[in-house]
């Protein structure tokens, strides 16, 4: 009886264990991986438009520079990498091949700077939404990423 | 610029209090900003002028129908994904701030796009946002001849590899014009809300 509880708990402990290696695969990547997301957020398209911008930070924690060289999400027909660059008072709008993430540093996507812009909008997530992201990098990983939908800033709605 | 010209633009910018004057100034380079008669805090500055183009609702337009406004001008396009959002927002914030007197405050977004930004395409664009603002399209020409007197400038830039076809590279300035259509103040793209506010309040103030 009691050597049929103890291989219970056993069985029990081993199926536990296997069931969180199963489940956390995000998170066993999250650890291992040198460039780490955060802060994604999507301004929420206007009714009239079929284009919007998503930003996010992105740290790469490894002594290696990489890149970000693709971005795809379920919301958008096409998605690209964007930078917006003043030069003087010019406002210059440019699709980019790839984003440079120094070793060691932080980059911030953020409005005014790097972007990734969406066109062809398939879906209009209002404020508060979550759209899936997920960028490549140089070395062939993908990064999953989760970004939040905020409004403008005095938008009418 | 000579040093008897540095000397007037620097004592013509120190006695504005406003940090954004010195970069207004400094851009004007060895334009010096005219004595102004009314005794008002701010210079006339160069650029600027009457013009004709067509609104949002596809009627002409006139800036000349807005005198004893404060007149706030700028151009963008409507495809714009940043810099045009960021003004119109920010705008948004200047009207709320300045609350009743905003009555006396119009704002012009003139398209420098005019193949995408049609009247109707402008209006949905502004219907997006809590600003009272005029957009303003026309033949290219028309819209040249506007940017040339304002000394700003943009360029369309061919992207085919990107789905936007094309992009619009513009200056994002912002003019602000006295109620008799003078030119008073130049705004960075990165002038505070605070900064547009406290500016428009003196030309309010001076006329």
């Amino acid at each position: 009886m009691t050597f049929a509880i103890r291989s219970t708990r056993a069985f029990i402990a081993v199926v536990t264990l296997v069931g969180l290696f199963t489940l956390c695969p995000h998170a066993a990547v999250a650890q291992t991986t040198a460039v780490v997301a955060h802060d994604a957020w999507m301004r929420e398209p206007m009714p009239n438009r079929g284009e919007t911008a998503i930003f996010v930070v992105l740290e790469n924690t490894s002594a290696e520079a990489r890149s970000v060289v693709g971005v795809s999400t379920t919301v958008a027909e096409k998605s690209e990498l964007h930078n917006m660059v003043m030069d003087g008072s010019m406002m210059k709008m440019t699709p980019v091949k790839a984003i440079e993430l120094k070793a060691g540093s932080k980059t911030e996507l953020r409005p005014g700077s790097y972007h990734i812009m969406l066109f062809g909008l398939k879906e209009r997530p209002a404020a508060g939404a979550s759209v899936p992201v997920t960028l490549t990098l140089d070395n062939g990983q993908s990064i999953a990423l989760t970004a939040v939908v905020r409004k403008v800033e005095g938008m009418r709605r | 610029m000579s040093r008897g010209l540095s000397r007037r633009a620097l004592l013509a910018c120190a006695g504005l209090s406003f940090t954004w004057a010195a970069t207004a100034c400094g851009e004007r380079g060895g334009a010096m900003p005219v004595e102004d008669t009314s005794g008002a805090a701010l210079p006339v500055l160069e650029g600027g002028g009457d013009f004709t183009l067509t609104d949002h609702d596809g009627q002409p337009f006139a800036l000349s129908s807005l005198r004893g406004n404060v007149v706030l001008v700028f151009f963008g396009y409507t495809f714009c994904p940043d810099a045009c959002p960021t003004t119109l927002s920010k705008l948004s914030s200047v009207a709320r701030r300045l609350g009743d007197e905003a009555s006396r405050v119009k704002t012009l977004y003139i398209s420098v796009d005019p193949g995408r930004d049609t009247p109707a395409v402008i209006k949905a664009d502004l219907a997006n946002f809590r600003l009272d603002a005029i957009g303003l399209t026309g033949a290219k020409a028309d819209i040249d001849k506007v940017v040339t007197q304002y000394g700003a400038a943009y360029e369309i830039v061919p992207t085919p590899e990107s789905a936007a076809a094309y992009t619009v590279s513009h200056t994002t300035t912002l003019y602000a014009l006295d109620p008799k259509g003078q030119m008073r103040l130049k705004f960075r793209y990165e002038a505070t809300v605070d900064e547009i506010v406290a500016g428009i309040r003196t030309i309010l103030a001076a006329s």
